[in-house]
């Protein structure tokens, strides 16, 4: 069967298997290399592999503790579901990345993060434990007080340590299902910056970019904040059926002046900064939920997300460098977003850190695989690095150069046996073993 | 709203299991494998915050299909029982070995309809709640691909009319649901590149509102309705030559 990640590039021929209980897992794990794929929202190649194993049957939760919002469920449970269940209670995913359709495997797998990362660190920051199947097929406990190492392996670790079949994740407390919006316009990067780093006590923050603005108006920003609601509606809503792109549109739909264009609209549309409004939680955390396949928006060829961070230190420089690089080069997409990173935490390969970051969509394509080649090395100078979750290009010195902990990584992996039997199509082509 | 649903853990009875559980719903849970069971249980214990209560049992017997019964309603009045127990072995596993071919065609047909039968005298003798049977629109006509399963669902499609005309005039609801083919365990071996099966969350939706709006039959997803219509009315020369 044809398997691709989000931005269906690359697609390769995979055996998927499935099944419903952790022995079905465990048998799979002893038959040969394998990779746990859960609803293959990643973007790149993370979740590719010969040999896939369907995460999504085994969604099922296991015990709820409304004392401590603990809540125990299998890898394959969606945000989705637990939003849909847990809301009307009361109960919020303690990290949400852009959309609700990710597995708790995936969340941890990629050690996802959200607009709150400044406060809340990343997902797996909220996870008290794990359930592991190892290389050999035993399923370990693992937690930050057994098996450790294994935990910060594993947490970012992009499946690559073993298959997660259940965690127990700390949900969040919520008295309302809406969210107090405020946007602030920001005609500059450095006014974008600002009022992230200014606002840096409010709950969520993220901006949208105008990433093919120029000159005076490079950087040009909608700064978004947020709280949760304390209006008490915590109301089951009917749930209406997304849009849906039926086809693939032609790829010259997204060119220079349509995003152009669509920027430009989309910022003045904000008349008054700032702009304050309540929302429900499915456009404020989920905006392109709404529109099922959206990725189709980017043709045949799929999309590429460039996702970066760069520390504060050297970030105000950098960033406009590679805003001009990506302005100048044409291309660039309606999705561009800018965020405010907290602290990094103890896991391996764990994506944030302190920092900027930005993430870029791009149709697939020549010019736009060399620009990555061009923003790549401003990235490393900066001390910075990219999102595996979202690459499916980088090469493996980029990657080595970037992530100072893979050592550390590829000890615990080969300490459980993990290398040679968990792999990815971007393990290894990060050479990892 | 007390539920008990034989062979819970199949795929669509789980979706419809979850739809009531966040309405609140108890369950009797029914079935062959212990674990599975348990595992459910759990999982709509978290959904509904009610009671579940777990029986693995043999339903490949009578006595397994009575006892089955017996535990549904122990527990107190049923206000729908799901029938969704079943099995689908190829029709090459069939054709390798008769006691297969066999074992299909009495789970599929007799013991699902001596289920039903079973349910329907007790919703009688309290005039009311549901039943829901899972049919198949295999049963709407014999094809070369899987002519044994369709003649068990065939016949409890018979049996289920029987106990629809029984049932007029009392509080008894008697539902047959025709799902076409839907992505599950049991079809798993039938997925792949090829045409999309379809989505068990949104068969179990449509389940769920068929009880609730008190139908007598269902076929979903809706477009299967026009094409099993098509099915049966081409012409012998004609479906002949086709693949189905």
């Amino acid at each position: 069967m044809r398997i691709a990640g989000w931005g269906r590039y690359p697609v390769i021929d995979a055996e998927v298997i499935g099944g419903s209980r952790v022995s079905d897992i465990q048998r799979a794990v002893r038959a040969g290399p394998i990779l746990a794929r859960g609803l293959g929202r990643s973007y790149g190649d993370s979740s590719l592999a010969a040999r896939a194993l369907d995460m999504t049957s085994l969604d099922r939760f296991l015990e709820f503790d409304p004392a401590s919002g603990l809540l125990t469920c299998e890898a394959g449970v969606s945000l989705s579901e637990i939003l849909r269940v847990f809301v009307p209670r009361g109960w919020f995913p303690p990290v949400s990345p852009g959309t609700r359709y990710v597995t708790v495997g995936g969340a941890i797998a990629g050690d996802v993060h959200g607009k709150n990362h400044h406060k809340h660190g990343s997902f797996g920051d909220h996870v008290e434990r794990m359930s592991l199947v190892v290389a050999d097929g035993s399923l370990l406990e693992v937690s930050r007080s057994q098996h450790p190492e294994l935990f910060h392996a594993t947490c970012g670790g992009m499946g690559l340590t073993g298959v997660v079949v259940d965690a127990t994740i700390r949900l969040l407390p919520i008295e309302s299902r809406n969210v107090e919006e405020v946007v602030i316009k920001a005609p500059h990067l450095s006014a974008a910056l600002d009022g992230l780093e200014s606002n840096a006590d409010a709950t969520y923050s993220v901006a949208w970019l105008d990433c093919v603005a120029r000159g005076q108006h490079l950087g040009r920003s909608l700064v978004m904040l947020g709280e949760h609601a304390r209006d008490h509606d915590l109301r089951r809503r009917r749930v209406t059926r997304a849009a849906r792109v039926p086809i693939e549109v032609p790829g010259v739909a997204l060119n220079r002046g349509t995003v152009r264009a669509f920027n430009w609209l989309y910022y003045e549309r904000v008349r008054t900064s700032p702009t304050r409004h309540t929302v429900s939680f499915e456009p404020y955390f989920y905006p392109l939920d709404g529109v099922r396949d959206w990725n189709r928006l980017y043709g045949r060829r799929g999309l590429m997300q460039y996702q970066f961070v760069v520390p504060f230190a050297t970030g105000r420089e950098a960033l406009p460098e590679l805003l001009k690089e990506i302005s100048r080069s044409g291309l660039g997409s309606p999705l561009a977003v800018l965020k405010v990173f907290g602290p990094g935490n103890q896991n391996h390969l764990s994506f944030p850190d302190a920092g900027y970051t930005v993430a870029l969509d791009f149709q697939v394509s020549r010019r736009a695989l060399e620009l990555a080649d061009r923003l790549d090395p401003l990235v490393l100078d900066a001390g910075g690095r990219l999102y595996l979750s979202k690459d499916s290009r980088m090469s493996e010195d980029t990657f080595r150069a970037s992530y100072p902990r893979l050592e550390e990584f590829e000890r615990v992996r080969k300490e459980y046996g993990a290398q040679g039997v968990f792999m990815s199509a971007q393990s290894t082509r990060l050479g990892l073993a | 709203m007390r539920v008990a649903i034989v062979g819970a853990t199949s795929d669509i009875a789980k979706c419809c299991a979850r739809q009531w559980a966040a309405r609140g719903a108890e369950f009797v849970l029914i079935g062959r494998n212990e674990s599975d069971l348990h595992a459910l249980a759990a999982d709509l214990r978290v959904r509904s915050q009610g009671r579940v209560d777990v029986h693995a049992l043999d339903l490949s017997t009578r006595e397994g299909i009575e006892a089955s019964v017996e535990l549904g309603f122990a527990s107190g009045p049923v206000d729908v029982a799901l029938l969704a127990f079943g099995s689908m072995p190829s029709q090459a596993e069939a054709d390798a070995d008769p006691a297969v071919a066999e074992s299909l065609l009495s789970l599929n047909g007799s013991m699902a309809l001596l289920a039903a039968h079973l349910v329907v005298l007790r919703l009688l003798e309290v005039n009311g709640g549901s039943l829901v049977v899972l049919g198949s629109v295999a049963g709407d006509r014999g094809r070369q691909s899987n002519y044994l399963y369709g003649a068990a669902k065939a016949m409890v499609a018979a049996g289920v009319a029987g106990l629809q005309h029984r049932v007029a005039g009392t509080n008894v609801q008697v539902l047959l649901v025709k799902p076409g083919p839907t992505a599950t365990k049991m079809t798993r071996h039938l997925q792949g590149d090829g045409p999309k099966l379809a989505d068990p969350e949104l068969v179990a939706a449509d389940i769920v509102a068929a009880v609730a709006g008190g139908r007598a039959m269902l076929y979903t997803p809706k477009r299967w309705r026009y094409i099993m219509a098509v099915v049966r009315s081409l012409p012998r020369s004609i479906f002949h030559r086709t693949k189905l």
